[in-house]
């Protein structure tokens, strides 16, 4: 593991148990497949990719709480975590081995209005991760938690309100402070802004660049919303059917897409420009398959407008197009 | 000069309830201005935008139009809403019916949940034929097939016939829009028809709906959407709505290109644009929606504008025409 990097993921294959028997044993459906990247300390990474392509399971994988769900999830690979010079691996630890470490990695969730204790007021629900991850007495937590709502942008009153009663920015904003209270190394926010206003959005992610600055936090983002990926992160994996299918710097790959993937996400997103002539756009066929049916070979080839015959017959290799940016195409 | 098909005339939309928002909880009902004042016209053959934020009142602008405002706790207070010469308002329920579905009819935000779980496909797809004309039901079947296949379902004979839950969200918006489209309707509502969807699949079913709008002629759609992109893509003319009235409306390049209310320009500068370079961070607006228990009474986008004059916190501003079909409610431009 290189000193600089902070989180290493090395061929992460993640299966669950599926419903239907084989003979003996159950059959698996690989939801992730040999995912790999690597995470410097202070960087930022985007996870793309439409739903079902597995991005929240490589998030949850990183957080430990696969196991927690499904016991019978599979894990191979390694998650590395380098803390104070020593490397530790995730993948696999138990709920207690994990105790230690949690309070370094955090997560954020979409749905902050179920990802919220109701019964606790949004004061409770900050401080709560500190009664059971630091020793700090109750003053001090009570100067922490306005520590942290002052620094989320959250007003005083907020302390004695229920998650109902704030709005969904503000919420947010709670999860946001929840997360840092442990003081974690890594945070990660899975569609941190997809169920907010468009005026309320640019303020949460201003946040999240501002926190990534001063809590000096490695942040890994999941959002389908390739625009945001591209303000808030320095890198990007683009995934599909439980694979990195493209990754690199943000910039780079944002503007020169090298899988035919890439290509179409991009230019399906509507842009908010006048133009007087329609712009000509890829627009892929069908839905992204189910992953109890990848297809042979590139798991993209039933989708891709370039698709050839050899690609069905074997899987494209990663390649390294310009330093750091790759992609898995035969083209 | 194109012709009207559909013409709004001060439509007042309110709901009554108990709490007025955050704090303490009233005794009587009270009620919140969703939509006040609204007027507006729908052409033949155009694409109508109405774009806002949650609350803004474009939903609820759209389903008073059907008349499809849930009462109690809904109720329209005050408006006419003319289609082709009639009052759609005025209309008994019975009436009213002869008009949804066939003349007018409108695809939802979830298509997940406005299929009927319960049901196959084919059963609420023949359904909307053998209640609107007089079909049997061979005849419902074959047509809605046809249907199925021109919304763009792949192996339409065979997908008929499975539930809903087995389509993805996709496919299910696909069977929404077939089933809106049955009668070739002159005008569309579609009321976020996207935002549940995948981006790939979002640009699938934006060509679907433009590619039948070209098949069917002289129809026309409104586009209720808080996505600017796609304002952009798909619209001639757009509304912007806040606090439940107009603010803005005019033509889709003179929105983007010289956009005159605050709100506006602030919405279009907040949002990350795909493919331009933002230097550090984005421009926001501060604080959120107003409460439609407690809108302010003066200019409701005040409490948030940048340019706030006194002048705003007493006196709504009217909508007033600034150059040819570029109409704004703002003080800035008043005098």
């Amino acid at each position: 593991m290189k000193a600089e990097n902070i989180l290493e993921v090395k061929d992460l294959v993640i299966e669950y148990p599926s419903g239907r028997k084989k003979f003996l044993s159950r059959e698996r459906l690989r939801a992730v497949d040999r995912v790999s990247f690597n995470l410097p300390a202070g960087g930022s990474l985007g996870l793309a990719g439409e739903s079902g392509s597995g991005k929240s399971t490589v998030v949850k994988a990183i957080a430990n709480l696969l196991l927690f769900n499904n016991p019978e999830t599979k894990i191979r690979g390694e998650i590395l975590i380098n803390i104070a010079g020593k490397e530790i691996n995730l993948a696999n630890m138990s709920r207690s081995g994990m105790k230690k470490y949690r309070k370094l990695i955090q997560i954020i969730f979409q749905d902050s209005n179920s990802s919220l204790n109701p019964r606790f007021t949004a004061g409770k629900i900050i401080e709560e991760p500190l009664l059971y991850n630091t020793k700090l007495g109750k003053n001090e937590r009570a100067e922490r938690v306005n520590f942290l709502m002052e620094k989320t942008g959250l007003q005083e009153d907020v302390f004695f309100r229920y998650p109902h009663e704030l709005s969904g920015g503000q919420r947010q904003r709670v999860s946001i402070a929840r997360a840092l209270s442990t003081n974690p190394r890594i945070l990660i926010a899975d569609e941190p802004v997809s169920s907010l206003d468009v005026s309320v959005q640019g303020q949460i992610l201003n946040l999240f660049s501002d926190i990534q600055k001063e809590f000096n936090l490695t942040l890994i983002m999941i959002a389908h919303d390739l625009s945001i990926i591209e303000s808030v992160c320095s890198d990007v994996a683009i995934m599909y059917l439980g694979k990195i299918i493209e990754t690199g710097r943000t910039n780079r790959v944002f503007e020169n897409p090298a899988h035919p993937y890439t290509q179409a996400l991009i230019s399906s997103i509507p842009v908010p420009e006048y133009k007087s002539e329609k712009r000509e756009r890829i627009i892929l066929k069908g839905d992204i398959p189910s992953i109890m049916k990848k297809p042979s070979g590139c798991v993209f080839r039933s989708r891709c407008p370039k698709a050839a015959d050899i690609c069905s017959e074997k899987e494209p290799e990663e390649k390294e197009i310009t330093s750091g940016h790759y992609f898995s195409c035969f083209f | 000069m194109k012709n009207k098909i559909l013409e709004i005339k001060n439509l007042s939309t309110v709901f009554y309830a108990k709490h007025s928002g955050q704090g303490k909880e009233t005794k009587e009902l009270i009620p919140g201005k969703a939509v006040s004042g609204v007027s507006f016209d729908v052409y033949e053959d155009e694409v109508l935008g109405i774009v806002g934020e949650s609350g803004s009142g474009k939903s609820v602008t759209a389903y008073s139009i059907l008349n499809l405002i849930p009462n109690p706790p809904g109720k329209i207070v005050s408006g006419e809403i003319i289609y082709r010469g009639i009052d759609l308002l005025k209309l008994s329920s019975e009436e009213i019916r002869k008009y949804r579905g066939a003349e007018i009819s409108m695809i939802f935000q979830e298509p997940g949940t406005s299929l009927n779980p319960v049901m196959r496909i084919e059963e609420q797809m023949c359904e909307v034929f053998m209640s609107h004309g007089k079909t049997d039901r061979a005849e419902a079947l074959k047509k809605s097939i046809e249907l199925l296949k021109r919304a763009g379902l792949p192996d339409a004979e065979k997908r008929i016939k499975e539930y809903p839950s087995s389509l993805s969200g996709g496919m299910q918006q696909r069977v929404m829009i077939a089933m809106a489209l049955a009668f070739r309707p002159s005008l569309l509502i579609a009321d976020e028809p996207t935002t549940a969807l995948d981006v790939t699949v979002q640009a699938q079913i934006l060509d679907l709906m433009s590619d039948i709008k070209r098949e069917n002629g002289k129809s026309s759609i409104i586009m209720i959407t808080h996505n600017l992109g796609i304002i952009a893509e798909m619209c001639d003319r757009v509304l912007v709505m806040y606090g439940g009235k107009i603010q803005e409306s005019a033509n889709v390049k003179d929105l983007f290109e010289n956009p005159l209310h605050p709100y506006t320009s602030a919405m279009i500068k907040s949002i990350p644009c795909f493919g331009k370079k933002h230097e550090g961070r984005l421009n926001t607006i501060p604080g959120m929606v107003p409460d439609i228990f407690n809108l302010p009474p003066g200019c409701k986008f005040c409490n948030r504008c940048e340019f706030k004059k006194d002048i705003c916190e007493k006196k709504e501003p009217e909508l007033k025409e600034i150059s040819k079909e570029h109409f704004v409610r703002c003080h800035l431009y008043e005098g």
